[in-house]
């Protein structure tokens, strides 16, 4: 009876194996990724959650693109110019671009674009980047020109957002456009079962490329182990988001190609510049004294990462790593463990204090740097524990100025003035440290105006000398890497600096072999 | 009867408007606004300030109650991350989380009750031991990492399933294929605890004087543990099901999670992470709307196996 049973196990385990041919569902035109997340929205004007982004960016264009090493290049414009005074932007727009729906995408749609976004009830998370603007002037069907109120360099950078079809979306309202997005980029959607999966099409009439891949299918996959496990089954064909020890056993295994560019984020440790003892310069030098970050970092990071000197990434300007690298301070615990000492006998450490490291449950690695500073603090004789709370939790406790030393992470588009301005200005948005330095806000704001770039480069050396070696608000941990694993038979694809996947860009068209 | 069953239906109002009541309190006192989260370190004071308008987080907590109750009865709750109906959203999601929980539910069944009645009746012989030592391996290993081990098995190794992701409806090819392995994960806790269950409690029930009287009868032993032992030892049996299957609609999250499976449990868990709060509320609500009609459909299951027992 029972070898019985076994027999009838077995039979019917082939007998699923023979249609096992189902697993290896995708054929060579379609491409199957796996991100972390759920997508929950495709309105370009509201993509602020990266995951979404990963998938509009497919089915939007924009009027200029970013092409190799992060140069603008032109996108739905194919020209532009800009007035001396540096306050007029004209465009002229390629004729004949066509969203999916057929429509063709004139000036009038990159008006409405621009106006959902800027609209104050929208609250857009991108009109930071085009506030500047001041009016909008559609010339002719192809020309449109932006007026902005004050010379802003960074403010092209605004111009890779999608364009939306104006008629689709005063006809079915932006709800509809989250859910059944059309737009005149190199995808459109075919099909999005929520939570399951994104399935998109090549649109055979997009103005620059007919794309390669027939279609495009992106699952939510939030575990990085069964990504793991559905790249090793054949289930998907690239995977964004592995982590170290399943990296390193794909970085060694043939079937697979591995490849990584470097990051486009930072990593890095905040001090609460009013908050003592954390607002005193010497207590937050002999912090980073204490700890041994050029060892941790890299064995935490292994392929993910690496140290991070500055606060823009390596493949951003400008270019300030070395000196940086040579005046932060290095290991040294028998130097801190005096500073502590004398501030303690200062009274500038109240006997009782620990010092609570703040990290976010969401990221494994920062979590870990956390709790190795945490052993290192304590050894160099300052108390110390690890806080680790859920983002949100930690994000309302920075804002309300009741976290003295933090980790957080943030990726930008390739400006330095969306890494610092909002980090280091007085009023700057994200400046959770609540640092106040006049001759910093000058440079920030100098380095809007100008368009020499050699000079803009001047200005955020001395802002990134200022706040990362002079006063020490920050300690800039690593770069993230974006790696890309994929199937060996996935071709010309290279990840970018950005979190943006570049199926079809004006560098690569994706196909499978 | 059908007098009971209409009482225990108009509980229901007051059972779910004191969860409303608990969960509106909860959320309140959760740190951190949706916009300020969901903007990240893309945040403005002005987009803030716009973001929370829109959603109302700046009128009184009172009507902000009466506008979730108000919208969630109508169906018009709209969800902050998703940019739609809270209804449609769940719509979408609870088929998966239903089949699966049904699925599991079966499977356990069908394998829990029969092991744990022949562990009893065959007490120490090798099949109660290893049967039980299986159940306590299976209460103490985490469901993830059963899931973890059977997709590697039977997707990278035998690559007979797929590794993840949901399907389709079950009664399709494609959505059997999905079910199965998160199906076996999340029932493997579920047979543990059931097989043992049912084994101690036939093993009280046969203690009792009415099996002796049965048998010195001369009825027949496989009727004297079907009918006389087994049907008394269903009470308790349900009851524990009935407490699992609730727990299986809103508690799947990590079997969701590690299976990719389009779920209402990691629906929430999303919510509450974006504190989304008609998300959270209308999620959470409908979770306790199932648990609230399972139990009532358990306590009606239980005159159906033991008639003696009545509401009347």
């Amino acid at each position: 009876m029972k070898k019985r049973l076994l027999a009838l196990l077995l039979v019917s385990l082939m007998a699923v194996s023979l249609f096992g041919g189902i697993v290896q569902a995708a054929d060579n035109d379609t491409f199957v990724m796996g991100i972390d997340d759920d997508i929950s929205d495709l309105d370009p004007g509201n993509t602020i959650i990266s995951v979404n982004e990963r998938v509009a960016s497919l089915i939007f264009d924009g009027l200029v693109e970013y092409g190799e090493n992060n140069k603008i290049v032109p996108g739905i414009a194919k020209e532009w110019t800009i007035s001396e005074n540096g306050l007029e932007y004209t465009f002229s727009l390629r004729k004949g671009v066509k969203f999916h729906n057929g429509e063709e995408l004139i000036a009038e749609d990159v008006k409405f674009t621009y106006e959902r976004i800027l609209d104050p009830e929208a609250g857009s998370g991108l009109k930071a980047k085009v506030s500047k603007i001041e009016s909008m002037e559609v010339i002719d069907d192809y020309t449109i020109k932006f007026t902005l109120s004050e010379p802003y360099v960074p403010f092209i950078l605004g111009m890779t957002f999608g364009v939306v079809p104006k008629d689709y979306v005063e006809e079915v309202g932006s709800e509809t456009l989250s859910r059944k997005p059309i737009g005149a980029g190199p995808f459109k959607l075919e099909e999005w079962v929520s939570g399951t999966r994104v399935v998109l099409s090549a649109f055979n009439d997009h103005w620059n490329k007919v794309p390669k891949l027939k279609k495009v299918i992106i699952r939510p996959i939030p575990e990085p182990a069964t990504q793991a496990m559905e790249l090793r089954s054949g289930g998907i064909d690239l995977a964004v988001n592995l982590d170290v020890g399943q990296l390193n056993s794909f970085a060694k295994n043939e079937d697979f190609k591995l490849k990584s560019a470097p990051g486009a984020g930072i990593s890095f440790i905040g001090f609460n510049d009013k908050m003592a003892p954390f607002d005193n310069r010497k207590f937050r030098e002999a912090i980073i004294k204490a700890v041994p970050f050029e060892q941790m970092i890299p064995q935490i990071y292994g392929l993910l990462g690496q140290k991070a000197y500055s606060f823009v990434p390596p493949t951003l300007w400008p270019d300030y790593r070395e000196y940086l690298k040579e005046n932060t301070p290095k290991f040294s615990p028998e130097e801190a463990q005096k500073m502590f000492e004398k501030l303690k006998d200062d009274g500038v450490i109240p006997d009782d204090f620990v010092a609570e490291v703040h990290v976010a449950n969401s990221s494994p690695s920062q979590v870990k740097v956390a709790e190795a500073m945490v052993t290192a603090l304590t050894q160099a004789g300052l108390k110390a524990e690890t806080a680790v709370m859920e983002f949100g939790t930690m994000w309302d406790k920075l804002g309300r100025g009741e976290v003295g030393i933090y980790m957080l992470s943030f990726v930008s588009d390739p400006d330095p003035d969306y890494w610092l301005y909002r980090f280091f200005k007085s009023d700057g948005a994200l400046n959770k440290s609540f640092y106040e330095n006049e001759e910093v806000d000058k440079w920030l704001e100098a380095a809007r105006l100008t368009s020499d770039q050699e000079e803009r480069a001047e200005l955020y050396k001395k802002v990134l000398k200022q706040t990362l070696i002079e006063d020490m608000v920050f300690y800039t941990m690593a770069h993230k890497n974006q790696i890309y694993v994929m199937q060996d038979n996935v071709m010309g694809l290279e990840p970018g600096n950005s979190l943006l996947i570049p199926l079809v860009t004006p560098t690569a068209n994706v196909y499978k072999e | 009867m059908f007098a009971y069953i209409i009482k225990r239906l108009l509980w229901m109002i007051p059972v779910l408007i004191g969860v409303s009541l608990i969960l509106f309190g909860i959320m309140q006192l959760v740190p951190g606004d949706p916009a300020t989260i969901m903007l990240g370190t893309k945040a403005t004071p002005e987009t803030v300030e716009a973001l929370n308008k829109k959603f109302g987080f700046n009128k009184p907590f009172y009507i902000r109650y009466f506008l979730l109750v108000k919208n969630f009865l109508t169906g018009e709750l709209d969800s902050i991350y998703y940019h739609a109906k809270v209804i449609d959203i769940i719509g979408q999601r609870l088929h998966a989380t239903i089949e699966l929980g049904v699925l599991s539910l079966l499977i356990s069944v069908v394998i829990a009750i029969p092991t744990g009645v022949i562990a009893a009746v065959k007490r120490n012989s090798i099949f109660d031991l290893i049967s039980m030592f299986f159940a306590t391996i299976g209460i103490s290993v985490p469901s993830f990492f059963t899931g973890l081990i059977l997709i590697y098995l039977f997707s990278v190794f035998f690559k007979v399933f797929p590794s993840s992701g949901y399907g389709g409806p079950i009664w399709t090819w494609q959505g059997l294929e999905h079910i199965i392995l998160p199906a076996f994960a999340l029932s493997t806790v579920m047979i543990a605890s059931t097989s043992r269950l049912t084994r101690s409690a036939m093993l009280e029930i046969m203690k009792e004087d009415y099996l002796v009287t049965a048998r010195s009868k001369g009825v027949a032993e496989k009727l004297v543990i079907l009918k006389h032992a087994f049907r008394n030892a269903l009470i308790p049996i349900i009851t524990n099901i009935g407490n699992q299957v609730a727990m299986m609609f809103g508690g799947a999250i990590l079997i969701e999670t590690v299976f990719a499976w389009p779920g209402v449990g990691r629906l929430a868990v999303k919510a509450v992470q974006y504190r989304d709060q008609p998300l959270v509320f209308g999620s959470i609500l409908i979770l306790s709307f199932i648990y609230v009609v399972v139990n009532l459909l358990v306590d009606l299951l239980y005159v159906f196996i033991n008639p003696r027992i009545s509401y009347d």
